[in-house]
């Protein structure tokens, strides 16, 4: 009979990249339960949000810097079905090409933290070698690195150039080999996979049970995504796309899932470019928010991220509420390390991705 | 690819980084940077003012200003796209962090590019708070 | 419990029983502005959104869902922390602790784009 002992993970740990505190019960070097504390970087961002709408285009931005373009857009898409407006064909390509583009800054991340994460340092540099890549095109394209800019509610505020789309087109052609090769490096290499399979499995029951989202749900076999349903650039103008799901629910399950999203990504882009029409890409709006409510859903690099929001016909708006996937899917961390081992904690709480400012607000 | 071979090809190649101090990367033309003023050909109808989203702005139409609160600029480029007589510009440069409290004021008859340098207004609030600490 | 709070517990029992199964997406609470609170429960089922509205008050002690959905925990937790509502058996500190000011969101507004 061995003893519960209490060892405290966070709020500052080598493995994270934010502030969150877990507190392991531990048997030996088996965890037996977990309790979490959050709020570390709470902002109030629901608070300071509602106190100007067109503010607010450029606040919302700024909850989250991973993927700022994500929740700008789901605001404006938010905004607009609020206003009862839609954004013109090409706007909404825009946004989907550069929200395809920020998932791949975002996945190279989350893939070179878990590289990192399990003492894979080579692997890590060659993950964000290819992600400095991106951030370069996409400062070209929008004039910032991580703060777009590029949204307004009823399109875009600043058109995409024929040079830039070509820039992003040619760029897309030289990243596309290099991440192929990185694939097949993750698919193939026996350190990450003695060090991933079987760790952390969170089976396709609790991933439903916890309301996971995005690649930690289809990780487990659930091909949850709202680019299917949600976002209004997707599925519906011609653009191919089906999920991508592994059934194991592991850390490996999950890396890969994003592995190949980014490989998906890529595609993404390259059929928006292709769909572009010239056109209009703003139908402005005038006067407040009226006083009725709207959700508005996007995929976001993390999973399904939601906006609610209710006006009141002033530039207030009377309540707006944020659902973001780290919410739902770091609390199922709890539930993935029940018989994990101590060393084995940072990599399962690292393979869903954690974004404490998008779950503290 | 294996890792090992990777790994090899990475050691024979140029580095990817540059030596910083020494060297800059390049800066795209169109990167939102610092907010500039060409006072001459300011018309004074407060557009910039209004639409600054952080209100980092302060238009002076008497003592014919532009005040910027450097800190308090988030670079969304609203001010240029709003302005009706491309007064204002963007330099592509990264905004550089910094602890200074002060305000730039262009002035007509400056030359271009140049400023004064002001301490920023602070609201009640925050008075009250320094003297505290 | 009141005969509200027993019917709003059947239907979304009834909700997570259904085939297939839908997906919560959040409990959101939201200020009326005279003592009563909106309670929305959001669940994603076959592709579209389907939600629950319920008109709560200040004191009543609502029955938690965590026991149908786990995830769920953290949206009560979160919503007693934002809103002082009383949720059965669950308790706050999700996001605020005890130093923090008490139920932020319920206060009234501050006047719009007065911060100089």
């Amino acid at each position: 009979m061995s003893r519960t002992s209490v060892i405290p993970f966070g709020p500052q740990h080598a493995a994270f990249l934010e502030p969150f505190h877990l507190k392991l019960q531990v048997e030996e070097e088996v965890v037996v339960g977990a309790e979490m504390s959050f709020g570390y970087n709470h902002r109030g961002m629901e608070y300071a949000m509602a106190q100007d709408f067109k503010r607010t285009q450029f606040l919302c931005e700024r909850v989250c810097g991973i993927c700022s373009f994500h929740h700008s857009s789901a605001y404006v898409q938010t905004m607009e079905r609020l206003f009862g407006i839609e954004a013109p064909e090409r706007a909404k390509l825009v946004r989907m090409i550069m929200m395809e583009a920020q998932r791949l800054t975002s996945h190279l991340l989350a893939l070179g933290h878990i590289a990192e994460t399990v003492g894979y340092e080579n692997m890590f540099m060659q993950f964000f070698r290819e992600r400095e890549e991106v951030m370069t095109l996409v400062n070209r394209i929008s004039g910032g690195r991580v703060h777009y800019s590029m949204n307004a509610i009823g399109g875009i505020r600043k058109d995409v150039t024929y040079e830039g789309l070509k820039d992003i087109g040619e760029t897309m052609d030289r990243l596309e080999p290099r991440l192929l090769d990185l694939r097949s490096i993750v698919r193939k290499d026996r350190t990450l996979r003695k060090r991933l399979i079987g760790v952390g499995v969170l089976s396709k029951e609790a991933a439903f049970d916890w309301c996971t989202v995005g690649p930690t749900s289809r990780g487990s076999g659930l091909p949850h995504d709202i680019r299917l349903t949600g976002f209004d650039g997707y599925g519906v103008n011609g653009v191919k796309f089906r999920p991508i799901y592994y059934d194991e629910g592991d850390c490996y399950a999950r890396t890969m899932v994003r592995m190949d999203e980014v490989i998906q990504s890529v595609d993404l882009i390259r059929q928006g470019i292709n769909l572009m029409r010239d056109g209009p890409f703003l139908n402005a709006v005038k006067g407040n928010p009226p006083a009725a409510d709207a959700y508005g859903r996007v995929e976001a690099p993390r999973g399904e991220l939601m906006y609610w929001v209710r006006g009141k016909n002033e530039v207030q708006l009377d309540r707006i509420k944020l659902r973001t996937p780290a919410l739902v899917n770091v609390p199922a961390v709890s539930a993935m390390i029940k018989g994990a081992r101590v060393a084995d904690v940072g990599p399962i709480t690292v393979s869903v991705d954690p974004c404490i400012c998008c779950t503290d607000r | 690819m294996s890792m090992i071979v990777s790994s090899l090809k990475n050691l024979l190649s140029k580095p990817d980084t540059v030596r910083y101090p020494f060297e800059r990367t390049d800066i795209p033309s169109n990167n939102r940077g610092r907010v500039v003023w060409d006072m001459e050909r300011c018309i004074w109808c407060r557009l910039c003012e209004k639409n600054c989203p952080t209100k980092a702005i302060v238009t002076d139409k008497a003592a014919k200003t532009q005040t910027i609160t450097r800190v308090r600029c988030i670079q969304c480029r609203t001010c240029v796209d709003v302005c009706p007589t491309n007064t204002i510009a963007m330099e592509p440069v990264y905004s550089e962090p910094g602890p200074a409290r002060e305000v730039h004021t262009y002035a007509v008859g400056m030359k271009k590019g140049e400023y004064t340098v002001g301490l920023m207004p602070l609201s009640e609030r925050d008075e009250t708070r320094l003297r505290k600490r | 419990m009141s005969a509200a709070e027993i019917d709003l517990r059947k239907k979304l029992e009834r909700m997570s029983l259904k085939s297939p199964r839908p997906r919560l997406i959040d409990v959101i609470a939201a200020d009326r502005r005279d003592g009563t609170y909106d309670l929305i429960y959001v669940f994603h089922h076959e592709g579209a959104i389907v939600d629950h509205r319920y008109v709560v008050n200040e004191d009543d002690d609502i029955t938690s869902i965590a026991d149908l959905y786990a995830g769920a925990l953290c949206m009560e937790r979160e919503i007693i922390d934002m809103y002082g509502l009383k949720f059965n058996g669950v308790t706050g500190g999700f996001l605020l602790d005890p130093s923090s000011p008490k139920n932020p969101l319920r206060q009234p507004r501050k006047e719009v784009a007065k911060d100089v």
